[in-house]
């Protein structure tokens, strides 16, 4: 009997988190012949249903429930694990946020399933689906086989471009039960901070000697408010008082780890790359092509950061625009 | 507070660098310490039983070696540390290991709070903690960042959890199950009193047998395959051209490889 | 000669004066003997010897401000002098007709030279009175970010205006005696000073010369009665306190070698100093030896940096807290106030840079480095308060074995190299271990000053070998930064390594003074001893025997930094020196250099640490006194001087000196 694959799509404030839609394309690449249908908390009336459709899923079930102003893991969970209990054997594909690694572990628990977490790619192997997943902070990838509850990390497939001639059909699941009392109460919500702080950042632009004083570390900010990440900056920079202590980065700043790290105009003293080595990706920019920094690099650019940074900056709008 | 910590064992990933990968890394068999995330989730322990009263213990399921990866528990000022660890756990995943915690914490009861960290920094699945409260039908606070308030009296709390695009404001009864991030707190360094202390602590070891568990219920549900080397990991690969030139490549390539 | 009644008076007065000196002189040593550990009174001759010279030598007082020190020269001569002539004329006032050394040969010289030294002693006392209530000195007061015992501004007003009118007086009633004298014996041509003033007593009668003599005599032995039970109370205790320091000073292989915790001992309940009374017994006696001229704060880079630490502060702080609970603390009361609470700030402790600059200069042999370390062992092992910048240099030494967590090969540094460099594993019979140390090892710049030393040892066909990935820190890190337990740990291994490696049958080499010190100078406490010569010593031994053969060059102007380490702590000024000489190259001097030098802000784990918070950075103080030469390279021995002296600037390129000689090989 073949799966059927759930994909859960992840509304916030009202709009889907494109990692939804990544999801589905997930979904859609394993498929084959079989169904994929499109899990949507809220209410029948919304857009997201159709472009749910018409991003890949077969079919959307809605799974409303009124009484809770906000997405809760356990009330939505215990829907999702009444559906996947009622069509055997299935699958869910989870973008994995906070809230959908949350929803994907308990859904797991609750129906005594394997769980893979923040996976590259899937597969089938016969009936078994097989996922692909980093572990050792990314140092090594590992084959997962198994699981029949997986979330995808963000930027793992592209989404499908919508199309409009995909149809199928939007149903509304009867509420859940009013008497579903979350334990959990949200009193409120407060919005990100608006400084990417250095430690949860997922990409750092950092400056050192070579961004040559304060207004030096202007391409900088924009390079990094372009990939939505933080500005860090090596110690000399910060001794010259060019940037705040906060920006620190290295043996006496802060130790970070981010999927990417771009180094301008840092020469790479061992006292920086003791806070930084570990980060995914490195890409050195620097004059020097001797400077130490480009031994730790996965990419470099011997080359000026003051052309450099605003050609990236420049290159990564137009990628997106 | 009766304060149960989940902690476990991970290599020491600060290892990972230049000469030395994941893959040699676990080949020739790093230096097992703390997990660091779950240092913050003892710290956060410690403080409350500082500010409330209480115990704090530390559990963890893993090989006896790990006994000594306890002892750094102990030494930052665990009450009490346990082990569980049994031959059926070997290739345990996140499911069986929340169901030996789960069975675990129930010999362990009664408790108010039971904290966990993010993720074991070696997997990274940053499952098993929010599984162990499924399992327990505890009420769940996951990526915790602030604690606002405690009241032990009224056995509730309110924390603010660090989501992708917002923080969270959530209150809670108890007896929990809260995970943190780093951002709570910053963990304490031992003294050397509580290191000697804690050299010379028994930590109790239990089996399934001892938390009425069987192997069949601890039987995992997804296996590795393999191992495999992270593709496009090459060491340095220098971009040539104008700037212009040298940027639109860079860009490429980091979009191939998702990292942007 | 005094009358029946008036010697009896007097000796009255002595024993009285006696009772008291004994019992205040008594609650100082009980409180003394608080401290820990004990002082060093065995072999006493050769110690007598030790204080005596540094009573008479008076100690390295004439290192700095030699105004003020030709005029305590002068007055702890005179007064030296005045014991003699104190029970000089005690006797005179009890045996009739006795004059000390009377109509020798030697009475007149005797008499002379006293009435000298007295007009010397009252000359200089004033020089003091006007130079600290008069000129208001600024060497004399505390910036105002210092933490100052609350009693001690004041106190230190009143002690020295005390002081200063008990030697006036003492002195100047014992001259004003004297004149009465020379008046009713009609003149001694030996005393032309106090013979000046006996002539304005010329209308005098005789009785009325002897009354006058008599109040004098009276009133300067009487004040001398007065004053000597008040000495434990008064820095002018330093007048013995300061030999007494020198000659029980525990034996030391440096100066800033640090006495080691036994680990093992587990009765040990405390480790590192938390309260006065957990100091050493010589850092009392530092606090009583204490003449609060604050030379040591005129060295200390923290404090010239504007930092919250003065190291005679600390000794001030000690001193006064001590004066605040004497009672109670020579009784045995317990002793709970932290010293973070009187004796330095939180700030002031993780500002020291442990140069030894405060050891060094100190003219009373006081040891405030040593506090300060003992206190951050408290903060670290006992208390787990320290910089948080700390804790990832520590993690580093735990796991990896090097400060910056950095997991690589050991050996990448010889990679450019056209020669192999042996580990001990594959040249057994080496005759020198070069110890490459962790920066040597992984810091990019001090990767060239390894590579420049292998040439030259390769060059003078010097067998060596290196450990190789067997090598770790030495652990001196994580002894300045207090965390003693990590440095045991560290230590025991290294010294298990080394031993096995032969290592203490040859000689190490090592381009990190740190290590040098560390290796030569502290292991020696944990059995570990080892003849270690840093590399420009050893260097500039193959260049005296001719093994190595230097190109004269040009001669460029060149600077050189003392690394602290090099210098102060192991007594190295010169090899540098010669080696850059050797190597054609001219040495423009910084005006602080060789003993003075002023460090280059990295020292005491401050390289691990932000610095705190001053007016000013320790590492651009002295890359702008560097500038000033001239010169134009700076040239350092010290693979952390030139982490820091080269992160301060640009304008000066800073270069090991193994590296501007191996550019020289002939």
């Amino acid at each position: 009997m073949s799966h059927t694959i759930f994909v859960w799509i992840e509304p916030t404030h009202g709009a889907v988190d494109p990692i939804a839609w990544e999801a589905l394309a997930a979904a859609r690449s394993v498929a084959g012949e079989r169904p994929v249908v499109g899990l949507l908390p809220g209410p029948a009336e919304q857009p997201a249903a159709a472009e749910a459709i018409q991003r890949g899923a077969d079919r959307v079930l809605l799974i409303d429930e009124p009484a809770l102003p906000q997405l809760q893991t356990e009330p939505f969970a215990a829907a999702v694990v009444q559906l996947m209990q009622n069509h055997p054997p299935a699958v869910l594909i989870v973008g994995a946020t906070a809230a959908g690694l949350e929803l994907a572990a308990v859904v797991a628990a609750r129906l005594g399933v394997g769980l893979a977490t923040n996976c590259t790619a899937l597969s089938f192997d016969g009936d078994q689906l097989v996922a692909t997943r980093p572990a050792l902070a990314g140092n090594v990838i590992a084959a997962v086989s198994g699981p029949q509850v997986v979330t995808l990390r963000r930027r793992a497939l592209e989404a499908q471009p919508l199309d409009a001639a995909r149809s199928g059909p939007i149903e509304a699941l009867p509420p859940l039960s009013a008497a579903i009392e979350a334990a959990v109460r949200i009193i409120g919500t407060e919005p990100a901070d608006h400084q990417v702080s250095l430690a949860n950042a997922r990409v750092i632009v950092a400056g050192g000697r070579g961004v040559g004083g304060p207004a030096g570390f202007e391409p900088l900010q924009a390079l990094a408010q372009e990939l939505g990440g933080a500005v860090g900056a090596s110690r000399a920079a910060v001794d010259a008082g060019w940037i705040p202590y906060a920006h620190q980065v290295g043996q006496t700043g802060q130790v970070v780890q981010p999927e990417l790290y771009i180094a301008c105009g840092i020469s790479g003293s061992i006292q920086h790359l003791a806070g930084m080595k570990t980060a995914k990706t490195i890409v050195a920019i620097n004059t020097d092509p001797a400077a130490p920094i480009f031994k730790y690099a996965h990419y470099g650019i011997v080359g000026d950061l003051f052309e450099v940074v605003p050609a990236l900056t420049e290159a990564i709008k137009q990628r997106s625009g | 507070m009766n304060i149960i910590t989940l902690v476990k064992q991970a290599p020491d990933t600060t290892q990972l660098s230049g000469s030395l990968d994941g893959l040699k890394l676990l080949a020739e068999g790093a230096p097992r310490v703390l997990n660091p995330w779950d240092e913050y989730a003892l710290e956060t322990a410690l403080q409350l039983v500082e500010a409330h009263g209480g115990s704090v213990t530390a559990l963890m399921v893993g090989p006896a070696a790990a006994t000594e990866t306890l002892r750094t528990a102990l030494a930052m000022g665990a009450n009490q540390a346990v082990l569980v660890d049994d031959p059926a756990l070997a290739a345990a995943d996140t499911l069986a290991t929340a169901r030996t915690l789960a069975a675990a914490i129930g010999k362990l009861a009664p408790f108010d709070l039971i904290i966990g960290g993010r993720a074991g920094i070696e997997g990274n699945t940053g499952a098993t903690a929010i599984q162990t409260a499924a399992l327990l039908n505890l009420p769940l606070v996951s990526y915790v960042a602030a604690l606002k308030t405690v009241d032990p009296a009224a056995r509730t709390l309110t924390a603010v959890r660090l989501l992708d695009n917002e923080r969270q404001i959530v209150e809670t009864p108890l007896p929990a199950l809260l995970t943190v991030v780093k951002e709570i707190n910053e963990p304490r360094f031992p003294t050397f009193m509580q290191l000697r202390k804690a050299k010379k602590a028994t930590i109790p070891t239990w089996n399934l047998a001892d938390i009425g568990l069987t192997a069949a219920e601890v039987a995992p549900q997804v296996s590795w395959l393999a191992e495999l080397p992270p593709a496009g990991q090459a060491r340095l690969e220098l971009i040539e051209g104008s700037p212009a030139q040298a940027a639109a490549q860079l860009v490429e390539r980091l979009s191939k490889q998702q990292i942007i | 000669m005094l009358t029946p009644p008036e010697k009896i008076l007097f000796a009255i007065a002595v024993l009285i004066s006696l009772y008291f000196t004994y019992h205040s002189f008594a609650k100082m040593a009980a409180v003394i003997g608080r401290g820990a550990g004990r002082l060093n009174l065995d072999d006493l001759p050769r110690r007598l010897g030790a204080g005596l010279v540094a009573l008479v030598g008076q100690g390295n007082i004439l290192r700095r401000r030699p105004v003020t020190s030709l005029f305590h020269w002068a007055v702890a001569w005179g007064f030296l002098l005045y014991v003699i002539v104190n029970l000089a004329d005690v006797l005179q006032a009890y045996l009739p007709g006795f004059r000390f050394l009377g109509n020798t040969p030697l009475g007149g010289p005797y008499r002379f030279v006293v009435d000298l030294a007295s007009v010397m002693i009252l000359l200089g006392v004033v020089f003091f009175l006007l130079r600290r209530f008069v000129a208001a000195a600024p060497a004399l007061s505390f910036r105002p970010n210092v933490m100052l015992h609350p009693a001690a501004q004041q106190g230190i007003r009143h002690d020295s205006l005390l002081v200063g009118l008990f030697i006036l007086g003492h002195v100047g009633f014992r001259f004003l005696g004297e004149s009465f004298l020379i008046a009713h014996e009609s003149g001694d041509p030996w005393q032309p000073l106090a013979g000046a003033v006996a002539s304005l007593w010329s209308g005098l009668a005789t009785t009325q010369l002897l009354i006058g003599w008599h109040i004098f005599w009276w009133l300067a032995l009487g004040l001398i009665l007065l004053f000597i039970p008040y000495f434990p109370y008064s820095k002018h205790a330093h007048l013995f306190m300061g030999p007494f320091n020198y000659m029980s000073r525990p034996p030391r292989p440096s100066p800033g070698a640090l006495p080691a915790i036994d680990f093992e001992d587990e009765s040990l309940e405390q480790f590192g100093a938390t309260v006065l009374t957990d100091l050493h017994r010589t850092h009392l006696v530092d606090a009583f030896a204490c003449i609060m001229c604050n030379r040591c704060q005129d060295a200390c880079p923290a404090y010239l940096t504007g930092k919250e630490l003065s190291p005679s502060a600390l000794e001030v702080n000690k001193r006064f807290f001590i004066k605040q609970n004497f009672t109670g603390l020579a009784d045995g009361a317990a002793d709970e106030t932290p010293l973070l609470e009187f004796a330095l700030s939180e700030s002031a402790l993780w500002a020291c840079l442990a140069c030894g600059a405060c050891i060094d200069v100190c003219p009373v042999g006081n040891e405030p480095m040593f506090d300060i370390l003992d206190i951050r062992r408290s903060q670290v092992l006992m208390e787990s308060q320290f910089p948080a910048e700390l804790r990832g240099a520590f993690t580093g030494l735990e796991r990896n074995g090097n400060p910056w967590q950095v997991a690589g090969d050991r050996l990448a540094w010889t990679e450019p190299l056209d020669f192999a460099v042996p580990t001990v594993e594959d040249n057994p019979d080496y005759e020198v271990l070069y110890w490459v140390g962790c920066a040597g090892a992984f810091d990019s710049d001090a990767q060239r000053t390894a590579r420049a030393i292998a040439t030259l040892l390769h060059a003078a066909g010097v067998n060596f070998a290196v450990l190789g990935n067997d090598e770790s820190c030495t652990g001196d890190m994580a002894r300045r930064a207090g965390n003693e337990y990590l440095f045991f740990e560290m230590a025991q291994a290294n010294i298990e390594i080394l031993t096995e490696a032969k290592a203490h049958q040859r000689r190490i080499v090592t381009g990190c003074p740190h290590c040098l010190h560390t290796l030569g100078q502290e292991y020696g406490a944990l059995g570990g001893h080892f003849t270690v010569l840093h590399h420009t010593q050893l260097i500039s031994e193959l260049v005296g025997a001719g093994r190595l053969k230097l190109t004269g060059g040009a001669q460029e102007a060149i600077t050189f930094h003392d690394p602290c380490y090099l210098g102060r702590h192991n007594g190295e000024f010169d090899a540098p020196r010669e080696l850059l000489s050797a190597a054609g190259l001219a040495l423009n001097e910084m005006p602080r250099h060789r003993q003075n030098a002023f460090c280059c802000g990295g020292g005491g784990a401050q390289v691990w640490k932000e610095e705190e918070p001053g007016q000013a950075a320790v590492s651009a103080s002295r890359y702008a006194e560097a500038e000033s030469t001239g010169a134009a390279t700076l040239a350092v021995g010290c693979p952390f001087c030139a982490r820091m002296l080269s992160d301060a600037g640009q304008s000066l390129p800073v270069r090991d000196v193994a590296e501007l000689v191996a550019n020289r090989i002939a």
